[in-house]
């Protein structure tokens, strides 16, 4: 073991000291959020909740999670999770690949095309009778067609694939591969850093998305879980104002539940927050190496 | 690897399968509503007469609420919508915004894609634009047919036509009573440390917060006024100097900002009784008797003020809402604590009786339009007028008939059964509140009245007694000043949003930034010119010709 100048371990022990404040500062809210999520919403309202509940409860969960229609909200929401991230970083990086090549011709042109549609879109209204016409209404589709090509994402893919050596392929190529061999068998295997990483950024739009549905679904039962918890803390929110203008129905929330659309809220952000948190440690490993990608390459 | 990514890549392609075939099938109820069921309804037993629409024959269409903050729930999970698509084939089909309702509604007017039923704020400038292009359909052949809506609305109706002289939107919380809590809140506790003094006049209330202050420095906020940046107990406060139309609580709201003199609207800022009144509040704010943040905090830190007894008075638009829930947690530990109303402070020598801290409008909060796209729109129009008559409302609020109620009495109220469980009865009105979308408060209010004079003065809760002592006596009228506000594109309502501005900035100037009643002189002579440049004036004139057509329109009613 080497051994530390004084100096060398007050630093050390300074760097550890702030960076331990650092994730105590960004770990509290959430932990805060927790906290209320397990206290009487009435209590809550009083102030003073900060490290544990002060009045324990499980009525905020009770009212979520009471909704049965609330798994098929998990269900579609998980499915248009794995299934449009898959899709999407299939798509995008075959793609890529192709735009990785210098032979490939129109290359330039195709370039300025996908570059043009990251400065300019064509608004909601436009997107909207596009989305209409093809079909995509009120189907499942919907989640997962139009996100298939990220040209951010492509650009992040095609320096990758760049950077990888032509050796490589070209061997392969002399072994008599053909493309989509290399791409499946040299290609993707070698870029697991870059897929976690656009993977696990797709996932997470996926999984936060709520105002697709809003436009462009009317089923219920292709609800996601995001949108389906914002209208039970709609429905919350309706009946607090209405006890607002009837002493009777004011007396009887009060009297029967703790509930406030605080203490719904943070129950609900625990709820659609934990399961794509639960993502992030198998990634993780690929994730460190992942953020560097694009820095020193090209 | 090569098989991983093919077993992957069927896997999604099987699973976008499987959600393409689900689509297929939900497509269709979603967003086209069957062929016109009354027509069937018609030839069969059930309706043998003039292809009027009852309940009872199916029915079933698309609602949609233009609303940010609430979305209408699944029909089926309401108790009553449960009731009414298992027993009377009435089928609602909610269309949801989840937050983004600008987005959404404009997404469907532009594929000419319009709900059936659009449930938005009775003026909304989008729905008066619908109306122009004859988007949504005029109700004025319907309403003798189905009488209902004209029955408890009365002549009020005629407040609600658009300038075309027809009538597209079907009220919600419409009624004749006056309704609101807005008023003066004590701390019960140390109103009597402080030995009960007076609590009538401004010189009483002024006094009893320099006592409390003097007492409890620092702990307790002698006055309380909610979000001061929303007029709240500020403008209750304004209206202790003035009798009935002086001063009300409307004049400083952003729809209307005025005064009225006579037959016109007047400058807020040349007032005599707003400026007696905002050297009155300025002169607290500078002896700190009022809570120094005012201006500033949110709702929550007032709730927190008021749920832990931090205040010793409390007033607002409806200070209610938080002292009836302080009140309960506060008489748990301490059966002397809580809070209680007073009647509205008032300038010494002004009538107590004609002191008016809060309003109402009988028109209601917002309405339902049916879009001319709708392939029914007789039969849905029937039913929102049946449920907003005596047995929707009753379904709503009491349950389906047989249970908790039986049958109507000699004035249309409805009997209550031996079987009537209010705690069951509440839980059903509030089950149902979501999918209200045009309660009948003439009716409703009477009917809920009718079981509750039967329950002894001290065992009803705390919010109904002052309701019926004080605030719902204290209450001012202010209809005629409805829909006073200009076009938002025009130029007009360019100096109103300009106004607006300047208005805030006044206002917490001059209450929470003045030195003497000089100084808020000169603030408000300054507010004054500068309003003139933006165009007060001609907002102000604009304004007063609208109201007077009010006038006319609600006198012709008489």
């Amino acid at each position: 073991m080497i051994r530390l100048s004084f100096n060398d371990r007050l630093m050390m022990y300074f760097i550890y000291a702030f960076l331990i404040l650092l994730s105590v500062t960004s770990f509290y809210p959430f932990w805060n959020a927790a906290v209320i999520s397990f206290n009487m919403g009435s209590d809550t309202a009083m102030g003073g909740i900060t490290f544990w509940p002060r009045a324990f409860t499980l009525e905020n969960y009770q009212l979520i999670l009471k909704d049965s229609r609330l798994f098929n909200g998990f269900f579609i929401s998980i499915t248009r999770t794995i299934v449009g991230t898959i899709s999407a970083v299939f798509m995008t990086s075959l793609l890529a690949y192709g735009m990785s090549k210098s032979h490939l011709i129109g290359r330039k042109y195709y370039t300025i095309y996908f570059i043009i549609t990251m400065y300019f879109g064509g608004g909601l209204i436009p997107v909207y009778l596009l989305v209409r016409s093809l079909g995509l209404m009120n189907s499942f589709l919907v989640y997962i067609i139009p996100g298939l090509i990220s040209v951010w994402n492509m650009i992040v893919f095609r320096t990758f694939f760049k950077s990888l050596p032509v050796g490589l392929e070209e061997s392969a190529q002399i072994d008599g591969s053909s493309n989509w061999g290399i791409y499946f068998r040299i290609v993707l295997p070698l870029s697991g850093p870059v897929i976690a990483t656009l993977g696990l950024f797709t996932a997470i739009s996926h999984w936060n998305d709520w105002f697709i549905p809003t436009i462009y679904i009317n089923n219920d039962n292709l609800l996601p879980i995001q949108t389906m918890l914002r209208q039970a803390l709609n429905s919350n929110i309706i009946q607090e104002s209405s006890g607002a203008l009837d002493s009777a129905s004011l007396a009887y929330l009060q009297k029967t539940r703790s509930i406030t659309s605080k203490s719904l809220q943070m129950a609900m952000m625990m709820v659609v927050t934990l399961p794509i948190m639960l993502v992030y440690p198998f990634v993780q490993k690929y994730f460190v190496k992942g953020v560097m990608i694009g820095s020193l390459k090209e | 690897m090569l098989y991983l990514v093919a077993a992957i890549l069927v896997l999604s392609t099987v699973l976008a399968g499987c959600g393409k075939s689900n689509s297929g099938n939900g497509n269709t109820p979603a967003t086209t509503a069957p062929p016109a069921a009354t027509d069937n309804g018609a030839e069969s037993t059930e309706a043998p007469d003039d292809g009027k629409w009852s309940l009872g024959d199916p029915l079933s269409f698309t609602m949609y609420s233009h609303y940010n903050g609430s979305d209408f729930p699944v029909w089926e999970s309401t108790p009553a919508g449960k009731w009414l698509s298992e027993n009377k084939d009435v089928k609602i089909k909610m269309i949801t915004a989840n937050g983004a309702a600008d987005q959404k509604l404009a997404s469907m007017i532009s594929s000419d894609d319009l709900p059936d039923v659009i449930w938005a704020d009775k003026n909304h400038p989008i729905m008066e634009k619908l109306i122009q292009e004859g988007k949504v359909i005029a109700y004025d052949e319907y309403l003798d047919k189905y009488p209902n809506l004209k029955t408890w609305m009365g002549d009020n109706l005629n407040m609600l036509r658009s300038e075309d002289g027809k009538l597209y939107k079907f009220p919600n919380w419409y009624s004749g009573n006056p309704s609101g809590n807005a008023g003066y809140v004590i701390n019960k506790k140390i109103y009597e440390e402080l030995g009960s003094p007076k609590l009538e006049t401004t010189d009483d209330l002024y006094n009893y917060l320099v006592q409390v202050k003097e007492k409890y420095d620092g702990k307790i906020i002698p006055f309380e006024p909610h979000r001061a940046v929303d007029s709240q107990g500020l403008g209750v406060l304004y209206t202790a100097f003035g009798e009935g139309m002086d001063a009300q609580y409307t004049f400083l709201h952003q729809s209307v900002r005025a005064v009225p003199k006579g037959d016109k609207l007047t400058s807020l800022y040349t007032d005599p009784v707003f400026r007696e009144s905002a050297k009155y509040i300025s002169k607290l704010f500078r002896e700190k008797l009022i809570d120094q943040d005012a201006f500033t905090h949110t709702q929550d830190m007032v709730k927190e003020k008021v749920l832990n007894g931090r205040v010793a008075v409390f007033a607002g638009a409806s200070p209610t809402d938080y002292a009836a829930e302080a009140h309960r947690e506060m008489i748990k530990n301490d059966p002397n604590s809580g809070y209680f109303m007073i009647w509205p402070i008032r300038k010494e020598g002004l009538d107590k009786n004609k002191i008016y801290p809060g309003t109402y409008t009988t028109l209601g909060w917002n309405a339902s339009y049916i879009s001319a796209s709708a392939e029914n729109p007789e039969e849905i129009f029937a039913f929102l007028d049946w449920f907003t008559g005596p047995e929707g409302q009753n379904l709503i609020f009491f349950g389906p008939e047989g249970q908790y109620w039986d049958g109507f009495d000699e004035n249309g109220m409805p009997n209550f059964t031996d079987a009537y469980d209010q705690d069951a009865v509440t839980k059903t009105e509030l089950d149902n509140v979501p999918i209200t979308i045009n309660g009948n408060t003439g009716y409703i209010n009477p009917a809920k009245m009718k079981y509750q004079t039967q329950v002894p003065v001290e065992e009803q809760d705390w919010l109904s007694r002052y309701q019926s002592s004080i605030t719902w006596k204290t209450q001012f009228d202010v209809t005629q000043f409805i829909n006073l506000d200009p076009p938002t594109d025009s130029d007009l309502g360019i100096i109103k949003t300009k106004l607006d501005d300047l208005h805030l900035k006044v206002y917490a100037d001059v209450m929470t930034n003045s030195k003497s009643d000089e100084d808020v002189d000169k603030i408000l002579d300054k507010a004054e010119a500068d309003a003139q440049k933006i165009g007060y004036d001609k907002l102000l004139e604009f304004r007063t010709q609208k109201w007077q057509e009010n006038v006319k329109l609600i006198n012709s009613q008489k």
